[in-house]
């Protein structure tokens, strides 16, 4: 297959699809360099990508369903569907934007499936994450265990209200919100326009400020 | 900052919140171990054909081995041709012989070409004789005379051929008939009836109506059989019929009286028979 980088060819794709800056730049020359050494029969680099990005991979299907254990599985399937079917890609859009259209693809199969079963197992937040603790002390005057059940409440309420919305607005937030992706990146990877992306961006944050209005505090 | 002196929370800062829901270091070590498990199943597992097939896929095969892709399409294609046209020839001798006789300007001509054609195909005058006088309607007026004077002219040609292959009739005819011509020739002998074959040059001693094969597979003594056995043979076929007459009245009689009319004439037409075959459509 023919399979040709130079090393501004990711820039010319980073450059169609998105607001690039150097770190996905170098990122995305990094990966292309990668998938190369993949095709070329070189298998054990695959190992570099999974490690790259699993916690990233992890962290959109976590943030989608709601359950460690499915968010587990269901990353482990799309690396083995990247891996699988890694000779099909052919550098139209950067790895990470065809790793994360596999993602979100296999969560909205599974959620289609387990729509009536679906129940919350949630991680641990960091209370030590810089952002995560300043949050923390503005919404609490308590420390220790009140401190920790209050956190206890808030995240369920949070991922209660993440689950009230429609998948495709849950994926919208989640990729802009919480992952930090751009807008033209978000409607690569869903397949859709960068009009869709912002509405329905607006829509989901209506209904989530909603929901969530006794913790907003102005 | 508001009254309390605390800045404020926004929408965004609680979804913030959610990027610390972070895994333990442990859980990433249970993770590889289950991928590296699944990664070996997933390799060891044969895919469906659906998941494998991919159209870039065919298209870079045809790219790369488009040579003997080439030739197995062109035995293919050769094989359902060859076959097909043995079924067509097989079952349309005759139609495939007319251009023979546009070719035979004369029953005598012909019946000394074919005389003197090699010994092991030996082709005899009278089915071809006989096959120029089957096309005799189409140019009735004309040949009707020499169609006529066929037995006189085939007697004399008899004579005059009779000297048997002489080196100046094979120099002379054996470049001129072509192959095709012998092979068609050759189809119209095997196929040959009573009609076409007999009439002409039936009293003829070096000409005979049947197939030369079919005389050189069937010995002899085989033909004849024993009277015994072929007084068995009949009481076995008296007894085979009886029976098979008996039972199918027998069963005629339950169907009818059990089917309807309708359903009758629809069963009827559900069973034919093409050939040695029975159809039944269901």
């Amino acid at each position: 297959m023919a399979f040709v980088f130079g090393v501004t060819d990711a820039a010319k794709v980073m450059g169609k699809a998105l607001v690039a800056t150097p770190e996905r730049l170098q990122e995305a020359d990094a990966d292309l360099a990668i998938v190369k050494r993949v095709h070329a029969g070189d298998v054990a680099a695959f190992d570099q990508l999974i490690l790259r990005y699993r916690e990233r991979v992890f962290g959109i299907i976590y943030n989608l369903c709601s359950n460690r254990e499915d968010a587990a599985d269901l990353a482990q399937d799309t690396f083995i569907k990247a891996f699988q079917s890694i000779h099909r890609f052919q550098g139209q859009s950067s790895f990470f934007t065809w790793l994360y259209r596999i993602a979100v693809n296999s969560t909205f199969t599974h959620l289609r499936k387990a729509r009536l079963r679906s129940f919350f197992s949630l991680e641990r937040v960091d209370s030590d994450e810089p952002v995560a603790k300043e949050i923390i002390d503005v919404l609490t005057d308590t420390s220790g265990a009140d401190r920790e059940s209050y956190v206890r409440e808030l995240q369920e309420k949070l991922n209660d209200a993440m689950q009230k919305l429609s998948i495709k607005h849950r994926t919208v937030v989640t990729l802009f919100e919480i992952e930090g992706l751009g807008h033209q990146e978000i409607a690569d990877i869903m397949g859709c326009s960068v009009g869709t992306v912002r509405s329905r961006l607006h829509y989901a944050k209506q209904l989530l400020q909603s929901e969530l209005q006794p913790y907003i505090r102005r | 900052m508001n009254r309390d002196g605390k800045r404020p929370v926004s929408l965004e800062d609680l979804l913030r919140l959610k990027r610390a829901e972070r895994p333990a270091e442990s859980f990433w070590a249970d993770f590889d171990r289950q991928l590296r498990a699944k990664q070996l199943a997933a390799l060891v597992e044969k895919r469906p054909w659906w998941q494998a097939f991919s159209l870039s896929g065919l298209v870079s095969g045809l790219r790369r081995h488009p040579v003997p892709l080439g030739a197995a399409v062109a035995l293919a294609v050769g094989f359902v041709v060859v076959r097909d046209g043995r079924h067509s020839v097989a079952s349309q001798p005759v139609a495939a012989v007319a251009p023979v006789t546009a070719m035979v300007s004369s029953p005598v001509a012909l019946a000394s070409v074919v005389d003197s054609a090699p010994a092991p195909r030996s082709i005899n005058s009278a089915p071809a004789a006989g096959f120029v006088a089957a096309t005799v309607p189409a140019r009735a007026p004309e040949i009707a005379s020499e169609v006529a004077s066929v037995p006189a002219s085939i007697e004399a040609a008899q004579t005059a051929f009779v000297p048997p292959e002489t080196e100046s009739s094979r120099s002379l005819f054996a470049g001129t008939m072509p192959l095709f011509l012998e092979a068609q020739s050759s189809l119209l002998v095997s196929s040959a009836d009573p009609v076409t074959s007999g009439p002409f040059l039936g009293g003829g001693t070096r000409v005979e109506a049947r197939a030369p094969a079919s005389r050189l597979t069937v010995e002899p003594l085989r033909q004849i059989t024993p009277p015994a056995d072929r007084r068995g043979s009949r009481i076995l076929t008296a007894m085979v019929s009886m029976s098979s007459v008996e039972n199918a009245m027998r069963t005629t009689e339950r169907a009818a009286s059990r089917l309807s009319e309708e359903q009758l004439y629809d069963q009827i037409r559900r069973v034919g028979a093409v050939g040695a075959a029975v159809n039944v459509k269901f």
